[in-house]
């Protein structure tokens, strides 16, 4: 196979012979040192292939063996070029292709981060903008090695980080270090105090004097638990310790919750009919195609950005932008009462559920009222949930025994 | 040294019955579809076959293809 491209790069004839004793032909061709191959015999000819030189030094066997040649067919690069001898032009346009070609490809165009989960790709980004590792570098001249010690210098979280440069697209792939667990500072005295109004129903204490039991209504700013310990000498007080106070204080809380809906709402009809125009961006630079104007009155613009890339890891710093713009006629929809009132119970179901995944332990009561107002429906909701209360805040002298908590 | 060179005798390998080489060789002295005769230094080496083809030949080497019936030499 390798002999078939060498043998096209140097050019080569297909010739007929024919006469009284090609053989004696091929002879002479064999022992002049002319190298000749797909040798088989059509009639009374014979057709071969050789290379072109060949060809010249066998001109003058074929007086002496009495024979014919015929050239059939001219194969090679030799005669490609000569051919298009005129074209030079086109030769200098496959020339240059090829060389913008390499020469786009040497710069990056994407950077791409990927396993990163604390820090923020925004962070990342511009951190490598900063080094110089942003789309439009110059691919041979980053020095990645110093540009990721750069990294972990920065980012005193990344417990390892690769820069890896393929066709166009830079990747850095990002491991973090494993989060050490939250010191809780047990030096430094606190209070516990209560986040909100409620009734309490459990108190789990770690460490402080507790000022509240179960049963108490705390208002939000209560001290539920002191830091502050009585240090006592038989029946006298001697002083005052003040430690970091530490427990979960579990209460009933009601909160209040509005939500209201227009009965009266606009409401888009899409007629059907879009229209759609497209704008190339190169490297930052938008540039729209030129066409008629869009003229609807109302209408939603979607845009879609698709980048251009040939194949794979080549992205170019090239981009189409397809705006779709459809038209919609406003209509006035007044909503019946009891279709507003089912909207509004969705919304309540869905901002209790997220309440639930936060931080709150069970809903105990829930009561719900509608009414009108204004052409709008309102809905109250009281919703007594069971959470936590308590709150880390500085030490306040209050001495146990004096407080204004009803019991 | 090998032999062949010594004596000036043919090399002849044959691979199945699709393929032949001759190194080795004197000249040729008929090629046809079905009969190729070698003269060789032990001899005219006569082929006979079907659709006989002249793979490549240079002055030491001749390779034959085709589907080969006899080997007389």
């Amino acid at each position: 196979m390798f002999l078939n491209i060498w043998n096209y790069i140097r050019g080569y004839v297909t010739i007929e012979a024919s006469g009284f004793s090609v053989e004696r032909f091929i002879n002479m061709a064999a022992h002049r040192g002319v190298y000749i191959w797909d040798v088989h015999p059509s009639g009374a000819k014979i057709s071969m292939k050789m290379s072109v030189n060949g060809f010249k030094r066998l001109k003058g066997c074929t007086k002496k063996t009495k024979c014919k040649m015929r050239i059939v067919k001219k194969s090679g690069l030799p005669f490609l070029m000569y051919k298009y001898r005129k074209r030079r032009v086109f030769a200098l346009g496959i020339l240059l292709f090829v060389v913008a070609l390499y020469l786009l490809s040497s710069f990056i165009w994407v950077v791409e981060i990927s396993g990163n989960e604390r820090i923020t790709t925004n962070a990342i980004i511009s951190f490598c903008e900063e080094i110089g590792l942003k789309p439009g570098a110059f691919k041979y001249t980053l020095d990645t090695k110093k540009m990721t010690n750069e990294f972990m210098e920065a980012f005193p979280d990344l417990s390892w980080l690769a820069i890896e440069v393929k066709g166009t697209k830079a990747k850095i792939s990002v491991v973090e270090t494993i989060e050490a667990p939250k010191m809780i500072d047990k030096t430094t005295p606190c209070d516990i105090v209560a986040s909100s109004d409620g009734l309490i129903t459990d108190i789990v204490v770690t460490s402080g004097t507790t000022l509240v039991k179960p049963r108490d209504v705390v208002k939000k700013g209560d001290v539920l638990v002191s830091g502050m310990l009585t240090i006592m000498d038989g029946e006298e007080i001697k002083g005052y310790r003040y430690t970091h106070a530490e427990a979960e204080v579990f209460a009933k809380v009601t909160e209040e919750i509005t939500l209201t809906e227009d009965l009266r709402y606009t409401r888009k009809d899409y007629t059907g009919k879009t229209k759609k125009r497209y704008a190339v961006s190169i490297v930052k630079n938008k540039f729209n195609i030129i066409s008629t104007g869009v003229n609807y009155r109302y209408y939603d613009k979607i845009i879609r950005t698709k980048p251009l890339n040939l194949g794979g890891d080549f992205a170019l710093p090239v981009s189409i932008e397809t705006a779709e713009y459809k038209e919609y006629k406003p209509v006035m929809i007044e909503r019946k009462f009891d279709d507003a009132k089912a909207l509004l119970t969705q919304k309540l179901d869905r901002m209790l559920e997220i309440k639930l995944e936060d931080d709150v332990f069970s809903i105990s009561e829930r009561e719900v009222g509608f009414e009108e107002i204004n052409g709008k429906a309102v809905l109250n909701a009281a919703i007594t949930v069971q959470m936590r209360i308590d709150e880390k805040a500085e030490p306040r002298a209050a001495i146990p025994g004096q407080d204004n908590i009803e019991h | 040294m090998p032999k062949e060179i010594l004596l000036d005798l043919p090399l002849i390998t044959i691979v199945g019955s699709k393929e032949m080489s001759i190194e080795n060789f004197k000249g040729i002295v008929e090629y046809t579809d079905d009969c190729i005769r070698v003269n060789t230094g032990a001899g005219v080496l006569k082929v006979q076959g079907r659709k006989l083809l002249l793979k490549q030949i240079t002055s030491e080497i001749i390779n034959i293809s085709g589907v080969i019936k006899s080997v007389e030499l």
